[in-house]
């Protein structure tokens, strides 16, 4: 059913889409200004030189490249962690009766509400204690549990048409059989959003992974960020620099999997 | 195929996780630092330790790893997680805190004072300046090595203050007089340049209060240097109504702008005339500038004509901890490195801190490097002008105290609030945090 | 009968498992410590009983921080839920030119939040921004109470919007169409058919969309750390973030664990109001 859209529609649009791209544009100039052109008015949002010394100064910063390795070593350790935990308990939770399932379920989704940064220490002292420090295991372990994910998975898979499931049990098919033979394919577009965005949570984050690792190697790279200007500096173009580099790949690969996410949505089951 | 690669990536799932960089022991004493500067101050960083590890350290067989923590916040967040685990073998040899730390640090039993740390290595600490080794005195002992020092300085437009004839304002009635002149306004009257942008707080209140009758302190126990504070002596003093009656009449010309922050930026694009901020700054600014207009620098102006102490020492210092022999040893012959006439030169090059060796003032490098540039000499003149013992406040609640400060100054300029009033409502809220600090951690030591 | 009650229980024990040990296990304890007055090192000096609430409850700053929260939420929940909407009715119907927004809206997914909110830091700038130079004014963004809060509140949208909007959408794409047009051949117009028919069939979505948009803003701290650190004079200061400010800055313990009781006290409140409601509105489809 494509038609062509009301004009009117179409400049909303327009206008939503620019307020959403300003600012990975805003990033992307700025990381070619000069100190001095962060200090103007009127703003500029077109830099004079576009040069690259910004870049130039990542990439010559010699903690950068161990760090983007870790970032991306522990996002897709988190990610998919959590994705195979998320698929295991909202299969039990959606298709299992037992004892104490409603109980277990509030269980784990009242942790959404209580704030890692209250238990900052806490955790840390687990951490020591089980000797993690410095291990990627130490930097993933708070963010495994998927509590979210978890809600929305199970309202997935409990929308899925039952005969489908009787089916696949009359074939004799066991529960990891049945998970990944039928499951996963039809929550394909759902679970690769689950994916990227646990792994965009965890690539981008800060203070855990500062607190639980000493040594410069094991370090992440929003750490390498804010080690690019400091607090007193004036000058964020290198600050910015990093970002856009950080951010290209991320938005390549939104792009290349919209049309699948929203392909795979739109034909898949009624989603909650 | 898919299968095998993905069964293969499972596999290494748990190797991933517990996988840890090599740890080498080859007889070398290692010593960490934690630091939290980043930009062109960690370049500097590495360079000193880069240049140890080759010299002194090869020498003596010691190694220095230098581990950037992140803020100087974050770095003390971690420390105050690693004390509380209770793990000391977490700990690193040396770290960088600036004064926030030092009232956390106070309550940790393993911080080895410097002076104890260089008598019980036969030697003392009479090379440093006195006001760093004052800036950085706990109940009489030396807490943690001056190793980043700034003091507050005035920055100011000053292609726009020769425009008027004006110099630098040596007080600050005479900042007021010059502000009836510098202030700009369009036709509605609405101003377009401010003279000054500030709202202070307790780094200004440090200077501002300090300075006056040659030494004075916001809180009893000299600004907590000779303990924890037990209650703010600036209502009697009548230290903070002296400033605040100067401060309103500056207001009144309407060249005062409450900007709480981004104030250096505002500077740099030429929208108010002057500022008050950290000698560190100093680099930055003039790469923001460049060249739009000339920066000046001054001393801090005073609050009176007997206001004359001075301004304090600020900036970061080094705590380290009891340990074995030979790490304490070897934090000593780093200590001294980066403490060193020649080491304090290249650290102040590089990045404008003050130096805390008070031969490097003598030696002929440091000299010509001040004639090339004169902005940094203003900022050591101010130093050694001033009254060492004019400090820092070490208290506790100090993001509270902060904003006891700003809000209750904003509010009296702006909500018209009699200056006894707001002196009184400062005093009884710093006062009240004070209490309850000292109750919850009364039946200690 | 038995085996398959096992075999749930081997399912969830990895989350069950997760959950006490790095959730339930250290709030526990902070709950326990918060009946005792904690010094400064964290060694516990006494028990207080209800003192620490007490005193928290007659602190100023702690009603502030309260109500800053609420004030935030009060903004942003509505705001994004009717921003979203809005990006999903635009593109609700398939389009040549919808493909390309569909991919924008998306977008704010590939941001981490620290990345965003230095972003938004820096064009929220007063005098010196791009936001101000683009739309011509001179908004005072960091000093102005109600500006400095607007700020971070569209930054909590900005962060908020691919994820939902991709929730929403597909769940706006998968709705029965025959249903639809039968209702539409009835003669029920553009607004009718989605306030009588769209709005219910979407509605488990939106609740689970609403009910994170409201957890989010209740916990927001995050954001508030980078971009106005709380300011100017507090008025940014949400509840969570007081709590860091007093265990990690002001290390007054004996507060911050009495306020991470009163955080996670408020939000049962809500996660049980919010499940009553939800099932009422399903009864009554």
């Amino acid at each position: 059913m494509r038609t062509e859209r009301h004009p009117a529609g179409m400049l909303l649009c327009v206008i939503f889409a620019s307020v959403i791209l300003f600012p990975f544009l805003y990033a992307a100039l700025a990381s070619f200004f000069s100190a001095s052109e962060f200090a103007v008015i009127p703003a500029k949002l077109l830099p004079e030189n576009w040069d690259f010394r910004n870049y130039l100064k990542i990439a010559s910063n010699r903690y950068f490249p161990s760090y983007i390795v870790n970032s991306i070593i522990t996002g897709i350790l988190s990610a998919s962690i959590r994705m195979i935990l998320a698929i295991l308990a909202s299969y039990a939770f959606s298709y299992f009766r037992f004892p104490g399932r409603n109980l277990c379920f509030a269980f784990v989704i009242l942790t959404l509400f209580i704030p890692s940064d209250l238990l900052l220490a806490g955790n840390y002292f687990t951490i020591q204690k089980l000797g993690l420090i410095d291990t990627y295991a130490g930097i993933i372990a708070t963010s495994l549990l998927p509590a979210s994910q978890i809600i929305m998975l199970r309202q997935y898979f409990l929308s899925i048409p039952s005969c489908i499931r009787d089916s696949a049990r009359m074939d004799g098919a066991g529960d990891f059989c049945y998970i990944i033979r039928i499951l996963v394919p039809v929550s394909r577009a759902i679970l690769s959003t689950f994916l990227l965005q646990s792994f965009v949570a965890m690539f981008n984050s800060y203070l855990w992974p500062l607190l639980v690792t000493n040594r410069p190697d094991m370090r992440t790279i929003q750490i390498g960020i804010t080690m690019l200007g400091y607090a007193e500096s004036l000058n964020y173009g290198p600050v910015f620099a990093a970002i856009t580099v950080i951010l290209i790949p991320f938005v390549i690969a939104f792009i290349l999997m919209r049309k699948r996410i929203m392909s795979a949505l739109s034909r898949g089951y009624m989603f909650m | 195929m898919r299968k095998t690669s993905l069964i293969a990536f499972m596999l290494m799932i748990p190797l991933a996780l517990f996988a840890r960089g090599s740890a080498e022991d080859d007889g070398i004493t290692t010593i960490t630092w934690w630091h939290s500067n980043s930009g062109i101050i960690q370049e500097a960083t590495d360079a000193l330790v880069e240049k140890f590890n080759e010299t002194t350290g090869a020498e003596n067989g010691i190694r220095v790893d230098a581990v950037y923590q992140g803020s100087a916040n974050d770095t003390l967040t971690k420390v105050k997680t690693v004390m509380q685990a209770g793990d000391l073998s977490q700990l690193p040899d040396l770290v960088q805190l600036d004064a926030t730390g030092v009232t956390d640090m106070s309550t940790y039993g393993n911080v080895y004072f410097i002076d104890e740390l260089a008598a019980d290595q036969g030697e003392d600490l009479s090379f440093m300046l006195e006001h760093a080794l004052e800036s950085m005195r706990y109940k009489g002992k030396i807490i943690a090595l001056p190793f980043n020092a700034s003091t507050i300085l005035f920055y100011y437009n000053k292609t726009a203050f020769e425009e008027a004839g004006f110099d630098a304002p040596q007080t600050l009635d005479e900042l007021t007089e010059m502000a009836k002149v510098l202030t700009q306004r369009d036709k509605d009257g609405k101003v377009t340049r401010y003279t000054i942008a500030s709202v202070p707080t307790t780094y200004e209140l440090c200077a501002f209060i300090g300075m006056q009758h040659g030494l004075s302190y916001i809180t009893d126990m000299s600004n907590g240097h000779d303990g924890t504070p037990t209650k703010t002596v600036f209502r009697q003093e009548g230290t903070l109504k002296a400033f605040l009656e100067k401060w309103r009449a500056l207001y009144e010309t309407g060249g005062l702008s409450n900007l709480t922050s981004g104030v250096s930026a505002q500077f740099a694009a030429g929208q108010t005339l002057s500022m008050l901020a950290s000698t560190s700054n100093l680099t930055s600014v003039l790469e923001a500038v460049d060249g739009r207009f000339e920066v000046g620098v001054a001393p801090l102006m005073k609050v009176n004509e007997e206001a004359t102490g001075g301004v304090n020492l600020g900036g970061g210092a080094l705590f380290t901890f009891h340990s074995t022999p030979e790490k304490e040893s070897a934090v000593w012959t780093f200590m001294k490195f980066l403490t060193s006439a020649e080491s304090q030169l290249e650290w102040h090059i590089a990045t404008g801190y003050l130096p805390v060796n008070r031969h490097t003032y003598e030696m002929e490098e440091y000299k010509a490097h001040c004639k090339e540039n004169p902005l940094f000499q203003v900022a050591s003149d101010q130093l050694l002008a001033s009254n060492p013992d004019v400090t820092g406040l070490w208290i506790p609640n100090a993001y509270d105290v902060y904003y006891s400060f700003q809000s209750n100054i904003r509010a009296m300029l702006e909500e018209n609030i009699d200056i006894d009033e707001t002196v009184n409502r400062m005093a009884d809220e710093i006062d009240g945090y004070l209490d309850e600090f000292n109750r919850q951690n009364s039946n200690k030591h | 009968m038995k085996r398959q009650t096992l075999r749930a229980y081997a399912f969830i024990l990895p989350v069950m498992l997760l959950a006490i040990v790095f959730v339930y296990m250290p709030f526990i304890q902070s709950v326990v410590s918060s009946f005792f007055t904690v010094r400064m090192d964290s060694s516990l000096a006494g028990f207080a009983g209800m003192e620490n609430y007490r005193k928290l409850f007659e602190n100023e700053i702690f009603h502030q921080s309260l109500s800053n929260t609420f004030f935030f939420m009060v903004l942003f929940v509505p705001l994004n839920i009717i921003l979203i909407m809005a990006a999903v009715l635009l593109t609700e119907r398939k389009s040549r030119s919808g493909s390309i927004f569909e991919t924008v809206f998306m977008l704010p997914m590939a941001v981490g939040m620290s990345s965003a909110a230095l972003i938004f830091k820096y064009m929220f700038r007063p005098s010196v921004g791009i936001i101000n130079s683009i739309l011509n004014v001179d908004i005072p963004w960091t000093d102005n109470a109600f500006a400095a809060m607007f700020s971070v509140v569209m930054l909590g949208v900005f962060l908020d919007f691919g994820l939902d909007y991709i929730l929403l959408l597909s769940a706006m794409r998968n709705l029965d169409r025959s249903v639809l047009e039968a209702a539409q051949i009835d003669g029920a117009g553009k607004f009718r058919l989605f306030a009588s028919m769209k709005l219910p069939l979407i509605s488990p979505t939106l609740f689970f969309v609403l009910f994170i948009s409201i957890k989010d803003a209740l916990l927001i701290c995050a954001p508030v750390m980078v971009m106005t650190e709380g300011g100017p004079f507090r008025s940014t200061q949400t509840i969570v973030y007081y709590y860091y400010i007093e265990a990690f800055k002001n290390s007054n313990y004996s507060a911050a664990f009495a306020i991470s009781t009163v955080v996670f006290v408020i939000a049962t409140v809500i996660t049980v109001i919010s499940f009553r409601i939800d099932r009422r509105v399903h009864y009554e489809n």
